[in-house]
């Protein structure tokens, strides 16, 4: 019996839950990704999910563009990593598309830059780690810009220099997450976004400009404060 | 991270036993008891195979249980409701491409049959699907009481999942109890043109936990008489609720759809 062909993919049913081997290197695995990604088109009578298997999936400098309705599933946050080295900040390792959710997995972009970006329309993480690490000017872990909406559940995200961006009009809520940034880095807003946070963790708080709107529900800081609706915790 | 080995023996007994299936045809992972439902046909066809799998399903128990996986894709169940069985749980594959709906009639509370598009049954579970009564946009006029799902006995759960109802005549919920049912809800949105949950008069319990619940023009949380419970926990209740025909609700670390805290009555202050 000979090994599968390292850019294997598995088709359950009719091709609508696409299994995305990890059975070749890291580098191959984020291929198969990609071609898994290139051979489909989502439509919402027409939907598609590519679960990963786990495994780490090296996406290098290229970033993957999802596609509308083509859910990113993988095998648990602790199984199934998919990192790169982004170049530039404004595209993350994975670049999300108008409904559609990354969900059980994790993203790191490894030099700094983005983890995961939004550009337009409405998406979802859902238990999900988000990780950007390394020295950048710029190093988040969810970008949010033009007029990205991000709903957020259950997840971790975490940035060297911030956890969140928010950018142009995008709003982001956030719920049951922690979004870790260093100092006043947690989230960052321009005038023109929003961002709510419910029965989350700030830490490090944020830098909002004028313009933006930040609430805080039942959330609280890294010292575990709790934080009030402005997400500022009690004076001393 | 370490990678796990590809188990190539798995891999070529599933693409080789697909390789034959037909548009309307399920596929038994495992030994028989995770089953995937295709979404290959219309959408009308996809819900009848997935009526037909359930059908095919005679004995579940506790150490005999069930999953239904849902492919991505649409199935339409028309008029008739979707009726679980104890122990089978209804998976799909993510609430934004996995969509179930229908339009059955029928209010409960005048006697009429089951109005839900998928009704609970005891010991099961609705996760990552979207739920939708489609109302009178379904192409039925005039039409009376709405649900997307219901549960009149039992203990069941919906995680992840979303129930919308859209507009009826009558009553238009996200979720019907009737009888005594119990069911935990957690993450997930409920929401319909009337009522976000509705509780008629008997002795259910729901707990909510990390969700919206909205009747979009009408009330979030309504009772239709004493003797149910309805708590929710780190949640959204969005146009608030009527408890004058009795019911018992409490609120914790939720809030409305102004993002006012609310307080344990589950009244912004």
């Amino acid at each position: 019996m000979t090994r599968p062909a390292a850019d294997a993919q598995v088709s359950l049913g009719v091709n609508r839950l696409l299994v995305v081997s990890a059975g070749g290197t890291a580098v191959e695995n984020c291929q198969n990704l990609r071609d898994a990604l290139a051979g489909i088109t989502g439509t919402a009578m027409n939907p598609y999910v590519l679960r990963l298997e786990p495994g780490e999936y090296d996406c290098e400098t290229s970033t993957v563009v999802m596609k509308s309705h083509v859910d990113l599933e993988g095998s648990g946050e602790g199984v199934t990593r998919v990192f790169g080295n982004p170049t530039v900040d404004s595209l993350g390792v994975i670049d999300l598309a108008d409904e559609m959710e990354i969900r059980f997995v994790t993203v790191e972009s490894t030099g700094g830059h983005t983890a995961v970006s939004a550009t337009t329309g409405e998406s979802r993480i859902t238990n999900a780690t988000l990780i950007s690490a390394g020295a950048a000017v710029a190093s988040y872990g969810l970008l949010a810009k033009s007029s990205a909406t991000v709903r957020i559940a259950g997840s971790s995200i975490k940035g060297a220099t911030h956890g969140v961006s928010l950018q142009g009009t995008s709003a982001a809520t956030i719920h049951r997450s922690t979004v870790e940034g260093p100092a006043s880095g947690g989230i960052v807003m321009e005038a023109g976004t929003g961002a709510v946070l419910a029965d989350s963790q700030l830490i490090n708080g944020f830098a909002a400009a004028a313009g933006a709107a930040l609430t805080c529900l039942y959330s609280y800081d890294g010292n575990l404060a709790e934080l009030n609706a402005a997400c500022s915790p009690p004076p001393p | 991270m370490k990678r796990r080995p590809f188990k190539l023996t798995t891999l070529l007994a599933l693409v080789l036993g697909l390789a034959s299936l037909g548009a309307e045809a399920q596929v038994s992972l495992g030994v028989n008891r995770l089953l995937v439902v295709s979404a290959a046909g219309s959408a009308t066809q996809n819900c009848t195979g997935l009526r037909d799998t359930l059908a095919g399903i005679t004995t579940t128990a506790a150490d005999n249980p069930y999953v239904l996986r849902l492919e991505p894709g649409e199935y339409d169940c028309g008029a008739t409701s979707l009726v679980m069985k104890s122990y089978v749980d209804l998976e799909g594959s993510g609430e934004g491409v996995t969509r179930v709906f229908g339009v059955p009639e029928g209010d409960p509370l005048v006697g009429d049959p089951e109005p839900a598009v998928v009704a609970m049954a005891d010991q099961m579970e609705l996760r990552f699907l979207t739920v939708e009564h489609l109302g009178d946009e379904g192409g039925t006029t005039d039409l009376c009481a709405a649900a997307a799902v219901s549960a009149g006995s039992g203990e069941s759960r919906i995680t992840h999942a979303s129930l919308v109802a859209r507009e009826a005549l009558c009553n238009s919920c996200g979720l019907f109890t009737r009888t005594s049912a119990t069911i935990r809800v957690a993450d997930s949105s409920i929401k319909g043109d009337f009522e976000g949950i509705l509780m008629q008069d008997g002795s259910s319990t729901v707990l909510v936990r990390g969700s919206t619940v909205e009747g979009a023009n009408g009330t979030g949380v309504v009772f239709a008489g004493a003797g149910d419970v309805v708590l929710l926990a780190h949640s959204q209740l969005i146009h608030g609720f009527d408890t004058t025909q009795g019911g018992d609700l409490t609120c914790l670390y939720s809030y409305d759809g102004n993002l006012a805290e609310l307080n344990s009555g589950c009244s912004p202050p």
